[in-house]
């Protein structure tokens, strides 16, 4: 304990020079990491989680597994139950997928529209949170607000919300996400926008340019590949956003998962499942092609 | 704390000045007031019997667009080409949407190829700026100073990136061009022998303060040893580089 005596180190070595490490910083980094394990268990008990009732749900995954793939139930004489494969169930499986694809281009065209609307928007507020072209704080203040409290908003409880105003469909969808989308590249775009080289804005205002000409000749060549980047990772995300909102009525592919598992169907449920799978990892991958040839 | 104290200056038209000092003179604080990148906190700034601190933004703006200033960092934009980086130097001269829509009148794109030129530059107009050497972008920097088709030129340390050989060619196209076009020329320099080798007239700052003003020909190693407020060394010259 002798280390954490309030003496010794300060007489030592780093002796005068500020900022050293004194003996109260040990104390204080115990506290916290004592302070971090304790909200850990705090949280543990009043969930009730346990690596135990973690085991005891993985048969029942299993269970609900079997009843997805194309596997025939066959109740045993001695009263015990048998899964045996049916190539008939698979063919039913199969003939589904067509019907998927009107709900799936539904809910991709939710995500181009929000992606694009959202981006858009994200503009010129983004130009306005950024400390290095706003001249007046307030204003500075005002767009960064109006940004964090929007992004403060899960878009779960947006979309809620916006179907309260707007009735269950695919306009409180396209909504909640375009606003999502919004957040998302405006918070990019004005970090992107500060991080910039200012010489070429020192030299724009050097030569006499207004402010519009200035970001137009020195901030938007600098930051053009990033914002097209953004706007790629917005829109996988949105591709996710919107199939997740379609869960909660928003039209498209995730209310038509919602509606086969209501149904008990969970073959159905498999296969668009499988489909929306194959659609995210396919975007995802053309799109950081895209993003890292642009970067 | 204060960058400049005193200084009190008159610079007749078409000389080229040098002004010579230690990092943290306040050479870069005296050639930024004058086109108001650093505002003056007090004083005068006359420009043909206009007080220059105390011009309105449209006046400022206006005052800047003769005005033509070359950086250390050349302060290009890289993702663009030469020529964008050119005509930049007429966004004072152009209105907003014109210049937003990248519709610059043809004269203007005229002029930028005929600045190009006269660095010998123009293949490279649409090369992206990133794609040359420093020494290039330093040309491609004065060529958007010309393309102001200004009366005045500041250089803040032009050279200070550049090796020797390429640091005498662009003090020589300057000086060059500042000739032929009458142009009044301030350029901060800490090299002891481009100062004396291009300078009409040398300005000394130490601590803020002008501590020699006077043509070059009064200039002698110990005016250096005063201003520097130390003896010379071998890094205060630039040197040849010759091979």
């Amino acid at each position: 304990m002798s280390r954490l005596s309030p003496q010794a180190p300060d007489r030592g070595l780093f002796a005068g020079i500020p900022g050293a490490p004194t003996p109260w910083t040990r104390v204080r980094n115990l506290a916290i990491g004592v302070l971090l394990v304790a909200l850990y268990l705090w949280s543990a008990r009043a969930t009730d989680f346990s690596l135990g009732r973690l085991a005891r749900g993985v048969p029942e995954m299993g269970n609900l597994l079997i009843r997805m793939l194309p596997f025939e139930r066959v109740d045993l004489p001695g009263g015990g139950v048998a899964w045996r494969w049916s190539n008939e169930l698979l063919r039913q499986q199969i003939a589904f997928l067509p019907s998927v694809w009107g709900p799936l281009m539904e809910t991709l065209r939710i995500a181009i529209v929000s992606a694009t609307l959202g981006s858009l928007l994200a503009v010129p507020v983004a130009l306005l949170a950024s400390r290095n072209l706003v001249r007046y704080p307030w204003l500075y203040w005002l767009a960064r607000g109006f940004m964090n409290l929007l992004r403060t908003i899960p878009d779960l409880v947006l979309a809620a919300v916006l179907a309260g105003a707007f009735g269950v469909g695919v306009l409180p969808g396209i909504l909640a996400v375009t606003i999502f989308s919004f957040t998302v590249v405006a918070k990019l775009l004005s970090e992107s926008i500060e991080a910039i080289d200012p010489g070429p804005l020192e030299a724009m205002r050097a030569v006499g340019a207004n402010r519009l000409q200035a970001i137009a000749f020195g901030v938007v060549p600098q930051v053009l590949p990033q914002y097209i980047a953004y706007v790629l990772y917005v829109f996988e995300i949105d591709v996710r956003a919107s199939t997740v909102l379609g869960l909660v009525g928003a039209g498209g592919i995730g209310f038509t998962l919602q509606t086969s598992l209501r149904l008990l169907n969970y073959r159905a449920a498999f296969m668009i499942i499988l489909v929306i799978l194959a659609v995210v990892v396919l975007i995802d991958t053309i799109s950081n092609r895209l993003r890292e040839r642009l970067l | 704390m204060q960058a400049l104290r005193s200084v009190n200056l008159t610079i007749p038209d078409g000389q080229f000045v040098v002004i010579v000092g230690l990092s943290g003179a306040g050479k870069s604080t005296l050639l930024r007031c004058i086109n108001r990148l650093v505002e003056p906190t007090e004083g005068q700034i006359l420009a043909d019997g206009v007080d220059i601190t105390r011009l309105g933004e449209g006046e400022l703006r206006a005052w800047r667009t003769k005005v033509g200033m070359i950086f250390q960092n050349f302060n290009l934009v890289n993702r663009s080409t030469v020529l964008r980086n050119v005509l930049a130097g007429r966004l004072g001269h152009t209105s907003t949407l014109r210049s937003l829509l990248g519709l610059f009148p043809r004269s203007d794109v005229e002029l930028a190829l005929r600045c190009l030129e006269r660095v010998q530059l123009r293949d490279k107009a649409f090369s992206r700026a990133d794609q040359l050497s420093g020494g290039q972008k330093q040309r491609v920097a004065i060529a958007r100073a010309l393309c102001q088709e200004p009366k005045i030129l500041l250089a803040d340390e032009p050279v200070a990136s550049l090796d020797p050989p390429t640091s005498h060619l662009i003090m020589q196209d300057l000086k060059r061009i500042c000739r032929e076009d009458g142009l009044t020329v301030l350029v901060n320099l800490h090299f002891i022998d481009l100062a004396v080798e291009y300078a009409d007239r040398i300005i000394g700052l130490r601590a803020g303060e002008v501590v020699f003003d006077g043509p070059v020909s009064e200039v002698t190693e110990k005016t250096f040893e005063e201003i520097y407020g130390r003896s010379i060394r071998p890094d205060d010259f630039r040197g040849r580089g010759d091979r």
